[in-house]
């Protein structure tokens, strides 16, 4: 394992009783002491982000690794060996004020349609970096999901994040899915019918035989030509118009009470 | 109804009047109604489903006819005299300069159609229809080749297409240009539209130009397609009592 994947204690978290049955704060402890990494194989550790995410390690050959974000946590499951990688959680509005701004530096979205993907206003995503609020467990993972699809998006489209956030399909884009709790809709971007309007095409069958049915014959045995080109050199005075002129050259229509003598 | 050998004559060059093969479209609501004289024609239904936003679908009905080109003359090849033009101002020689233009194959590519249909499908009466008395719609006779039917042009579909996409399969003489285009005028300009061919009918040539010397104002200069000029003279009228001007060009002589 690389040397900067060497984990730090998680810091003091709010919701600490929720992490469950890990006990990361003996586990980091123990790599805090200076403990090899590579002697923890299969046993939960702590790094501080996910880009020191084990995943190129070679004690992990042969491991299928998963991750997923979670409003308090991050971790990392490696399913053959049993490895879960666990970050520490960072204060709300440190991980808010990522977000926003990893969000902001990948698309051109402004901070008002993060928000709204978030569902609130631009105020309220401004409270929650100051730490004047804090947001609920939903709209938290709202955001997260937003940065995850922008970061998706950009490993295979670099550049079109914001054109695929905000196209809109079933007039709705996917910052509306988002911020109605849509996520794995949002996640599967590549699929959302925005990215690409969906279009029916039904051919409607005729008991006439067509008008143009001879012409559409010749023309499939070779003996139509396309519409040429041949051109004739005209006066400029053959395109250019004076609306002026209409009242001296057009009759007023006069006003009829019927239409008697029109088919 | 002009006789087939009176109404088709070939033309190797895009005019307006010739019939071609081509594809047409419409918009069509939800409910994908398609009027019975086009129902030959609309043989796709397409449907996007978020093509208005919000959710509601945008459809067209689409198809292959045949149609007849409605665009003037001068509207077929006028990005191609700009383009000419300019290049003349920037100094290429007109030999060079059409070349050119001819050689930029995004010029003119738009051209407006109306499709032909069969006078059956009509309301009107086949009679009415094919003797040209039904405003909206040109007869049109069989080919001599068969590659078109006795039908009629509906003027009340009107339908820009790609000249790239369009396959021309017959042209049609000026006497029958003169028909269409006055239809065009009965049905999308004036009701009215006949003095024009009052006169021409009169003289029997074809008007080529209307001029108004500005020395004269109440001259009229009509020049003919055989060069003779007339020249009609407004009489100075009395002042209308509500306008306090003479009568006009085309209401003088009324009461």
């Amino acid at each position: 394992m690389s040397p900067q994947l060497r984990p730090r204690p998680a810091p003091h978290c709010d919701e600490f009783d929720e992490v469950g049955p890990w006990s990361i704060l003996s586990i980091a402890s123990v790599f805090e002491a200076g403990v090899s990494t590579s002697t923890r194989l299969g046993m939960p550790f702590v790094v501080r982000s996910l880009d020191d995410a084990p995943f190129d390690t070679e004690g992990m050959t042969g491991a299928r690794a998963s991750w997923a974000p979670q409003f308090w946590k991050t971790y990392v499951t490696a399913t053959e060996t049993g490895i879960s990688y666990v970050e520490p959680c960072r204060p709300i509005r440190t991980e808010v004020q990522s977000l926003r701004d990893e969000i902001a530096r990948r698309t051109r979205l402004t901070r008002q349609q993060i928000a709204r993907a978030v569902g609130v206003d631009r105020r309220s995503l401004s409270a929650w970096v100051k730490g004047e609020a804090t947001p609920s467990r939903a709209k938290f993972e709202r955001l997260q999901a937003l940065a995850d699809v922008v970061r998706d998006i950009e490993a295979i489209e670099p550049g079109g994040s914001t054109e695929v956030l905000l196209s809109r399909g079933g007039g709705h884009d996917l910052l509306d899915h988002i911020a109605a709790g849509r996520l794995e809709l949002a996640r599967n971007w590549q699929s959302f019918s925005g990215a690409m309007p969906s279009m029916t095409i039904e051919r409607r069958r005729s008991t006439k035989r067509p008008l143009h049915q001879r012409a559409l014959d010749a023309y499939l045995r070779g003996e139509l030509q396309p519409l040429g080109r041949a051109t004739t050199i005209r006066p400029d005075s053959d395109y250019e118009q004076y609306p002026s002129e209409a009242e001296r050259l057009m009759p007023d229509e006069p006003v009829r009470r019927s239409r008697r003598g029109y088919r | 109804m002009i006789r087939a050998d009176e109404f088709y004559e070939w033309h190797d060059e895009p005019r307006q009047g010739d019939i071609v093969l081509c594809g047409v479209a419409r918009i069509i609501a939800e409910d994908r109604h398609t009027p019975v004289q086009w129902e030959s024609i609309d043989a796709h239904f397409v449907q996007i489903d978020d093509g208005w936003d919000e959710g509601r679908p945008l459809g067209l009905a689409a198809g292959i006819a045949l149609a007849m080109v409605v665009t003037h003359d001068c509207q077929l090849d006028k990005e191609w005299n700009q383009r000419v033009r300019e290049l003349q101002r920037a100094g290429v020689s007109l030999e060079q300069a059409e070349r050119e233009a001819t050689a930029d194959t995004t010029l003119d590519r738009a051209l407006g159609v109306c499709p032909l249909v069969d006078p059956d499908d009509l309301r009107g009466g086949r009679g009415n229809l094919l003797a040209g008395k039904v405003i909206g719609y040109l007869p049109v006779p069989r080919h001599p080749e068969n590659l078109v039917d006795e039908c009629v042009v509906d003027l009340t579909y009107q339908c820009t297409v790609d000249r790239r996409d369009v396959v021309k399969v017959a042209s049609i003489s000026e006497a029958a240009r003169k028909q269409l285009r006055y239809a065009l005028i009965q049905l999308d300009a004036l009701r009215t539209a006949d003095l024009g061919f009052e006169v021409e009918a009169v003289v029997g040539r074809t008007i080529k130009g209307v001029e108004v010397p500005a020395r004269s104002p109440l001259e009229v200069r009509i020049q003919l397609d055989d060069g003779q000029v007339i020249h009609l003279i407004e009489q100075p009228g009395t002042p209308d009592d509500a306008s306090g001007r003479p009568g006009g060009f085309f209401t003088g002589g009324q009461p």
